[in-house]
Order: structure tokens, then sequence, then C-alpha cells
């Protein structure tokens, strides 16, 4: 663990007002998961992060050297390639890398770069024999090995016993596969092993890729990011959803590699006094301030009232797992980030983010949700990547979380703007709400420099 | 029409008109907001923008990606 990340007492430590999470789960009407109960506060100090982490090109081409070419990195999940052949495009900083299984059903990562004079391999997502250039027709086999070179006389200087494609890094972590650019670099297990202890119990693998939606946002990839990093903007971005979610009383845990934000629902901010219980499911449930809502009976806790009503709506594609989980797991936003990028949510939800580079420009991101699902029987098809034009909301695609979504958009450029005027020198960031942005830019200085 | 009571001053109501656009109104006086606060006319001159964009985007069930992503649709 870095010397940054001083440990604090949950207890006694500064908080907001109002119910703790630990708290609420004690009101739980089953058994509570341990991974619940972890508490990892961290202090790191109150520093200021350079507002030139978002406005300036140099420090971009810094991210480029010391972590995009350097870090483990979600590609696709495995599901994209299931048949040899399949094989995948992933472009990140101005890079792009194949992703492919082979025909014995390996997988395997290249450079997306014909080893002769360059040119992409496969600028699409597909299925292929082989991979020949469509430049001038330099061949390999999926497994990497040379395959042909047309007009070989020509090439005396080709040893063609080694001219394989240099395979990268990869390795596979519940259905997702990551690859690393950088071939010395560290082992996966050891980055991904704070995580992975942590879904042990909610098997990201055992689902499928129901929705896969992207845009393309207009500002650095960390505004988008950090977007989603804590809840404390929920009451000036989000106000519709304070009577029903713990925004401020959130609980922030960090570890070395990843950390996470748990948002408890069914509970209403505590920035709002004397909300009732019929506006708290209005606002579940997006519905108008004087529509009807379900009678709660007394002797039951709203949480495990609204926790009911999910599980019957989940049994229908998920059998008798929708009784394993808790009402805390069917409420609550768990809401992990695998640095640099990687946003996987515990528990039910299936929410998977990814944001990135949009090549190049340092303005421009890459946003994406993946929506992860149950099923029965025989696993369905991956959804495809579905990009939204620059005029289309996420709500047209992803309904009720994309009009979330919306509103965190509508903030993106508008702070990639103020950041590019303003006369402070860095982004003021709070102790603990903000605690996992806090934790970003400490690993981002550890990779990238201050 | 959608409407929502904003949860700080929950005596002003958002709602869509008939035109598209963000009618607030507290019981005696009222506004106009595009749905991204712009004010265009009334007596009220001020919005909460993120309650104008909320309020405003109303998905069609049409091109929705997974099964559940309207179930919270509103009816």
């Amino acid at each position: 663990m870095s010397e940054a990340y001083k440990p604090l007492d949950p207890v006694s430590m500064p908080r907001s007002p109002g119910v703790t999470y630990q708290e609420l789960l004690d009101l739980d009407s089953r058994p509570v998961p341990e991974v619940l109960r972890l508490q990892s506060p961290k202090d790191m100090g109150l520093q200021q992060y350079s507002v030139k982490r978002y406005t300036s090109a140099e420090w971009h081409d810094r991210e480029v050297e010391h972590l995009w070419k350097k870090v483990w990195q979600f590609a696709c999940r495995e599901e994209d390639i299931p048949e040899p052949g399949d094989h995948y495009r992933y472009d990140i900083a101005g890079m792009s890398f194949l992703v492919l299984r082979t025909e014995t059903g390996e997988l395997k990562a290249y450079p997306n770069a014909c080893l002769h004079r360059g040119r992409m391999l496969k600028e699409f997502d597909g299925n292929a024999a082989e991979l020949r250039c469509p430049f001038h027709g330099f061949c390999w086999k999926l497994d990497g090995q040379l395959k042909d070179i047309p007009a070989d006389w020509d090439f005396p200087q080709i040893n063609q016993d080694d001219f394989s494609l240099p395979e990268i890094p990869l390795a596979v972590w519940a259905g997702f596969i990551f690859i690393n650019p950088d071939q010395n670099c560290a082992p996966f297990d050891d980055f991904i092993s704070d995580l992975a202890s942590q879904f042990e119990r909610w098997n990201l693998g055992s689902l499928y890729k129901q929705a896969h939606v992207a845009k393309v946002m207009p500002c650095n990839w960390k505004i988008a990011q950090e977007a989603f990093c804590e809840a404390f903007h929920v009451n000036a971005t989000h106000p519709q959803i304070m009577r029903s979610i713990g925004d401020v009383n959130s609980q922030v845990d960090i570890w070395e590699n990843c950390a996470r934000v748990i948002t408890p629902g069914g509970t209403h901010s505590p920035l709002l006094t004397d909300v009732s219980t019929a506006d708290l499911m209005r606002s579940m449930m997006d519905l108008d301030f004087d529509a009807e809502v379900p009678e709660v009976p007394d002797e039951m806790h709203l949480r495990q009232f609204l926790a009911d009503r999910s599980r019957e709506n989940l049994r229908p594609i998920a059998g008798d797992r929708a009784d394993l989980y808790c009402d805390a797991e069917l409420m609550d936003s768990l809401d992990y980030t695998l640095f640099p990028n990687f946003h996987p949510w515990g528990a039910f939800n299936g929410i998977v983010y990814r944001f990135r580079p949009n090549g190049n420009d340092h303005r421009s991101a890459i946003m994406e949700c993946i929506m992860l699902a149950p099923f029965e029987g025989e696993r369905p098809p991956a959804a495809k990547v579905h990009w939204l034009k620059e005029d289309e909301n996420w709500s047209s695609a992803l309904g009720f979380l994309g009009k979330v979504f919306d509103q965190d958009s509508f903030n993106m450029p508008k702070v990639q703007m103020g950041l590019e005027s303003t006369y402070m020198n860095g982004i003021v960031l709070s102790g603990y709400q903000e605690s996992k942005v806090r934790w970003l830019h400490h690993k981002l200085t550890e990779w990238v420099g201050e | 029409m959608p409407k929502i009571k904003h949860p700080f001053a929950p005596e002003f109501i958002y709602q869509v008109d008939d035109d598209g656009n963000i009618r607030i109104s507290n019981g005696n006086t009222w506004g106009t907001f595009t749905k991204e606060g712009i004010h265009l006319s009334g007596e009220i001159r001020h919005a909460d923008p993120q309650l104008c964009v909320w309020v405003a985007n109303n998905p069609s069930p049409d091109g929705q990606l997974r099964s559940s992503a309207v179930t919270a649709k509103r009816s």
C-alpha cells in the first residue's frame, strides 16, 4: 500500500450527518456479505492537482508514454470473440491493437500493424482465417506466425522463421480481456488481486453482454471518468434522485489498485429533511410528484420492500439466483474503479463503465457503458457497440440510467471550458467524499508524474 | 406530461409544456425555459438547468438496448 494512503478510523473520522452505510446494512433482511462490511477509508491529504492534467497536450503525451503504453487495460469481453478467427480492434490514445481467438481457441493480442510498411491489419471487428495486410498482402496465421510474403525473393533480409507478429501480454478476468502494451509489464494477477478478491461473490463472467453503448464526449477522459467517481455531485447534477439515495453518506473505500463508492438507495439524502416514503418511492421510480405508489407494510423497512420488488423483477431472468442477494446488493450503487479506467459495478447491476482518450485529442474522450445480464441456457450473443451520435442522448439507448448520464454529460464540456478558463492552478477536492478522485490522481502521479 | 417538484424548493413544479419547453410554476407565478434551462418567458426567470434536462428527457421505448432499460419509465 502506498505511503500516501493513511488509514482512517471509520468510527471517528469526519463524516456526513445521517445514517452511515454500515448502519443501513444492519437493517438488511438477509445476511450481508463480508465484502460489503469492508471499510477502507484513507486520508490522502488535501493537495490540489494541476489543471494541466486536463488541459495540456503535453500532459496527455506523458500519459500516453507512461500510462497507456504501460498499464493493464480492459480491451474487450471474451464473448466478443467467441469463435476461432474472431478479432476485436481495441484503440487507445492513437494506438491500435488486435485481440483475437486462434484456431485452438487461445486468445492473443498483437499491435494492429503490418510488419512490412505498418498498415493496420484490421480496421473492423470481424472474423478472418488469416491476417493478410490489405496494402501489399503480407500475411500471418492467427497464432502470429508468418504465413506468406508475396514476392519473398525481394526480401532477402527477412528471416521468415523470425518474422512473427509481436505478442503483447493478455489476461482474462471474469470474462473481461485485459491487455498490456508493455511486453515487460508486471504480472496481471498482482494488478487485479484487490478487485478480484472482492468480486468473487459477483461472478461477472457468468453474465452476458446485453448492451454496449459508446459516445465521444467533448472533454478530457478524466473529466468524464471523475463524474462517476463520487456521489457528492448528486445534489446539483441529479437533484431529482436526492429523495431516494443517500448521496453524501456514501461510503468510500480505497485500496492500492482499486477503490469504490457505495451509495445507498431507498434512503433519502441527508441534505433533505421531511422526505415522505411516498416521495422517496416516486423519486426512485421516476414518477410524477402526485403519482400513486404502492403501500409499504408497517412492519417492513422500505429498503426491504423495494429490494423484494427488485428480486421479483429479477426472478424471470435470474431464477433462484434472485434470492442470493441481500437487500443492499439490490438497492445500492456499488461503483468500483480499477486503475486507470475500468469501472465494474458490484452485485447484480451488471453495469460497467470505461473512459479513455479519443485518439490523441486531450479534449475528447470515449465514454462507454456495458450492461451485463444473467441468462438461462445457452449464452446469448454479445451485443455489438452502439455508437451514439453527437446529438443523441444516452437515454435513447439506456432509458432511466441514460437519463442520469445525460445530466452528467451536460456538465462535461462546461467543466472542460471552465478548466481552460480558471485562474486556479489546481482542482480542489474534498477529503473523504471525493477521495476516489484523489486516489485516481495519486495513482496518476505515480505513473505519469506531477 | 412529466412533472416534478424541486427537492430544495418544492413549491416550484417543473413540467414539459405543449411546445416541449419547461414550464416552472409555484402556484402564483410561472416561467418557461428551454430544455437546457434558458429563460424564454414569464415572471420566473431562473431555473435549475439540470432539472430542466431531466424533465425534458423522455426517451422512446423504441431503440432501447436492454430489456430493463425502460421499466422505470413513467406510464
